[in-house]
């Protein structure tokens, strides 16, 4: 099944690229194709926990794999369906941009899979020479090519730092298996290991926006379609947080482990200060930038503790996460297609002129900044339940005292939505039914998710079981 | 029985939202017949409650987060009663007092935070009562920052950040207490009575002065304390009417709720180790709170730091630990919820009537309106105390228990002077507002406004003078509470 999915979503976006210049007049129809591809991987997907094997040694399959497949193809999924929102398609074309995005999904899954460094990082670049494209797709807006030149360019550094710190653990462990380098690192650790270790995550830290190397993602997300800064808040963060556990738990020691100590202290760095600049924001998309980065510090500290509980945290976060941050991209991107662009200026008096509108983006910044009752707050409180559960009691603290901060800042969008008054001329807004309906369809799966997690939490629990 | 006091004014408070109704008649509607019903159940629930068996009642509980240990548990008992009772009558209250509102909106807050304030005092597992508890804050944001005074939003945020500060640290002390009473227990649990039954095993761990505290912050912050009371005279005075009956009312008594709910029973040792700090905090706000109502200018403001004064008494009543102490506390927050909640009433339509709220413009109201007049003159003679009405049973009892602990008895012989204070600007008020020659025409309260008034008039006597109606169920809730502190004392 496993392999299934590579090759589909492998031809499919091949397909898809070369057919797209015949279809640039009709979005909806290379939307629907793509959705299709995504929807056909995602029930392989369900079908595909059954496995078990290493696939070519370089691929494990397995519940947890299967998951990410689950999990990605609903991204792309979602994704599929939001770039029909926009509903002349793109200047540049439609079709690229679903093969670009079939491509990503697919890099990120092959990374969640990978048992083999070198696997792991071809599918990094995977995923990430196909957001680069995706954040500098529209050359005509402001900022576009700046964010993804900065992007790349970032995103490189990270690459290389990642690929030398993967040869200085190799010169060590002799081996680029995850279970040779597990093996290896079990007896002794050199400086020689930690310093590779040490590179390999600072090079993971630039592509999961830590601080300090977050700088790159306020500016990609400020330069790109709200769709495609949603995508790229979740599809290959997503892919990467579970990357890394497999990482963390088959190759660098686990629980207790010195990898996991950074990690935890690299998480809760952007959480303190991610949460600190998002209070200066003016422009929305930066200011979800920070969120980003925020939520990613979060998930951090849960994957530090490397026990159950946190692994668990992990992926439900990451579907609390998926849910919440698409939502509130998509009421972005149908905003900015109807002309409205996205800062807290242009955003006043929102809840007046739309009200459902208004309550949409209310569902989703309340879930984002932790507020009961939904996916948001379970997400959270997972992750400090974990860390409670690894006695990690000052980084309980400082973390929950950082929600407070969280909270301050997201109500600052709610205060715009609701309080300030629209300006004089501003008409009732205009909000299209596509994106309405999915919009609508995400709110309730935020709400439910808070509500009624047990099944997800279950599923995602079988699925992780394996790691530790 | 709960799930229906909780749930059914959530639900409807969504279906008022949903409601295609311009004007709000459908929705205000709505809103009190849903309040009505949720009273009359709550009634039935205190009326049937075995006072002489004591225990939960209704009691419910559904797995919910096996995950982390939390289950959707609540139940009712007769420390929470007559504050699920009070929640549903100060909505209809507020609901009557909001009459001329157009904005459905306003009327699906009111329902909101009426649904999360019961499932506040029936939650008996942490992590529903953490999600409750933080569920009440949205409702009052908006409430304060859409519909409040002039100065709403800086109000609506002052008193967002204090909440939030005091219920993080509660959340962390939560899971802090969950996961470090788990060897005794055998698994992690959030369930209050779990960890009620290990109390003791608590009381020896190192850290339970931390527990202790970062469940005291937030309840003290909510209560208010003394000086942590700072949020208060600006959310109360820049809320609109209903917001401050809810204010005054409800949220504040899920501070002194708490410290007895979670502090006293969960960490008696640490209530008795740190009694003395919280009495003196306890005397300041007696004291300090009182000589602060003599300075305000604005009657809103004014009626807002008086609060201040008799949230003081509660906290008193508690550190004494003593049966009559803790009795007096839980009497003077209903007794309180009452008497402020008519408070906040009558200024709010005497503010509507006149346009200010400076004590100064204001003359003779007893001449120009006397209905209006009169209610105030009652409701301002019950917040100083006045023998026969409900507040003097509560501060009276609360001091008493005072005196009867050893650690708390120094500070009563200055808490009186409180009293006189406060009875001082009370009466200095009712001299400056009501008394004299009306200087223009008031309209007085038509007939929804005395509706308003009505049951609360009713409620400030009744328990002013039969106990019996409030007595049995405190002890019900109060005395298995006790017994269980001494043992864990001992």
């Amino acid at each position: 099944m496993t392999l299934a999915v590579i090759v589909l979503l492998a031809f499919g976006g091949l397909v898809l690229a070369l057919l797209a210049p015949n279809f640039d007049d009709r979005p909806a129809a290379i939307g629907a194709i793509s959705g299709t591809v995504f929807g056909a991987t995602l029930i392989l997907g369900l079908l595909a926990a059954q496995e078990s094997g290493v696939l070519y040694g370089a691929v494990t399959l397995g519940p947890l794999t299967a998951a990410s497949i689950v999990l990605l193809s609903l991204v792309g999924l979602l994704v599929a369906a939001g770039a029909t929102i926009r509903g002349g398609g793109f200047a540049l074309g439609s079709g690229e941009v679903h093969a670009l995005v079939m491509w990503g999904v697919l890099g990120g899954i092959l990374l969640v899979g990978s048992a083999h460094l070198l696997i792991f990082y071809l599918a990094l670049e995977l995923s990430a020479y196909a957001t680069y494209v995706l954040v500098g797709y529209d050359r005509e807006r402001r900022f576009g090519t700046e964010a993804a030149a900065k992007y790349m360019m970032l995103g490189s550094v990270g690459s290389a730092l990642l690929l030398f710190g993967m040869a200085l653990v190799y010169a060590e462990t002799g081996s680029l298996g995850y279970g040779g380098i597990a093996a290896g690192l079990a007896y002794q650790t050199s400086g020689l290991a930690l310093g590779g270790l040490a590179l390999m995550l600072v090079g993971l830290g630039f592509k999961l926006a830590w601080v300090p190397f977050h700088a790159w993602a306020p500016d990609a997300y400020q330069g790109s379609f709200p769709l495609m800064a949603g995508f790229l808040s979740t599809a290959p963060k997503t892919a990467l947080a579970l990357g890394l556990a497999v990482l963390l738990a088959r190759a660098f020691g686990g629980e207790g482990s010195v990898v996991a100590g950074w990690i935890g202290g690299l998480a809760l760095v952007s959480v303190v200060l991610g949460s600190l600049w998002a209070l200066l924001q003016t422009d929305l998309k930066r200011l979800l930038a920070y969120s980003t980065i925020v939520h990613m510090g979060f998930l951090g500290l849960a994957l530090s503790t490397a026990s159950l509980t946190g692994f668990t945290a992990v992926g439900y976060y990451l579907v609390a996460y998926i849910v919440t941050s698409l939502g509130l991209f998509f009421v972005l991107e149908a905003l900015e297609a109807g002309g409205l662009p996205s800062t807290l200026e242009a955003w006043k008096g929102l809840g007046r002129r739309n009200a459902l509108v208004g309550v949409l983006v209310a569902v989703f910044v309340l879930s984002l900044a932790g507020v009961p009752l939904l996916a948001g707050f379970l997400a959270k409180l997972y992750v400090f339940a974990a860390l409670a559960q690894a006695g990690a009691w000052a980084a309980l603290v400082v973390a929950v005292v950082m929600v407070v901060f969280g909270y301050y800042f997201y109500f600052r969008v709610l205060a715009a939505v609701f309080l300030d008054a629209p300006a004089e001329e501003a008409p009732a807004l205009d909000f299209s039914p596509t994106a309405l309906s999915l919009v609508v369809l995400l709110a309730l799966a935020v709400v439910v998710l808070g509500v009624w997690p047990q099944p997800v939490l279950d599923w995602l629990k079988t699925a992780i079981a394996g790691l530790v | 029985m709960t799930l229906i006091l909780i749930f059914l004014p959530i639900v409807a408070a969504a279906f008022v939202g949903l409601l295609d109704d311009p004007r709000a008649e459908a929705a205000k509607r709505t809103a009190l017949g849903v309040a009505l019903f949720t009273l009359i159940a709550s009634l039935g629930v205190y009326v049937a409650y075995p006072v002489s068996f004591g225990g939960f009642v209704s009691e419910f509980k559904l797995a919910w987060l096996p995950l982390v240990g939390s289950s959707f548990h609540v139940g009712l008992d007769g420390l929470s009663l007559p504050f699920i009772a009070l929640t549903p009558l100060l909505t209809a209250v507020s609901v009557l007092a909001s009459w001329r509102k157009t904005e459905k909106g306003f009327f699906a807050l009111m329902l909101l935070l009426q649904g999360a304030l019961v499932g506040v005092f029936a939650a008996l597992d942490l992590i529903v009562f953490f999600v409750f508890f933080e569920l009440v804050l949205v409702p009052m944001y908006f409430m304060i920052a859409l519909w409040g005074y002039e100065q709403r939003r800086y109000a609506a945020v002052k008193f967002l950040i204090y909440s939030l500060v005091g219920s993080v640290f509660m959340l962390a002390a939560m899971l802090a207490t969950a996961y470090l009473a788990a060897p005794a227990l055998g698994r992690v649990s959030f369930d209050y009575l779990d960890l009620v039954s290990v109390a003791g095993y608590l009381a020896l761990l190192p850290a339970a002065g931390w527990l202790f505290w970062g469940f005291a912050l937030a309840f003290l912050i909510k209560l208010p304390a003394v000086p942590l009371h700072t949020w208060l005279p600006h959310a109360h005075t820049q809320a609109p009417t209903a917001g401050s009956i809810f204010l005054a009312g409800l949220l504040l008594k899920m501070g002194g709720y708490g410290l007895i709910r979670f502090n006293l029973a969960l960490f008696p040792g640490e209530l008795e180790r740190f009694a003395n700090l919280l009495a003196v905090v306890a005397l300041v706000s007696i004291v300090y709170g009182a000589y602060v109502t003599l300075a305000q200018r604005d009657l809103k403001r004014l009626i807002a730091n008086s609060s201040v004064n008799h949230m003081g008494y509660v906290l008193l009543g508690i550190a004494s630990m003593t049966a009559v102490g803790l009795h007096g506390a839980v009497y003077q927050m209903v007794a309180h919820g009452v008497i402020t909640g008519l408070m906040f009433l009558m200024v709010g339509l005497l503010a509507d009537r006149t346009h200010t709220r400076e004590i100064a413009a204001m003359k003779g109201v007893y001449n120009a309106a006397p209905i209006l007049g009169g209610v105030l003159w009652l409701a301002l003679l019950g917040g100083l105390g006045l023998p026969g009405l409900a507040g003097f049973l509560g501060e009276f009892q609360s001091l008493w228990g005072g005196f009867l602990a050893d650690v708390t008895r120094p500070y009563v012989w200055v808490a009186v002077f409180g009293i006189v204070i406060l009875a001082g600007a009370m009466l200095w008020t009712i001299q400056r507002v009501l008394l004299g020659k009306a200087e223009g025409a008031l309209d007085d309260l038509n007939p929804v406004e005395v509706a308003a008034a009505a049951p609360l008039v009713f409620l400030a006597v009744l328990l002013g003078l039969v106990p019996a109606a409030l007595t049995p169920w405190i002890d019900a809730g109060v005395q298995p509470l006790l017994t269980l502190v001494q043992e864990v004392l001992k």
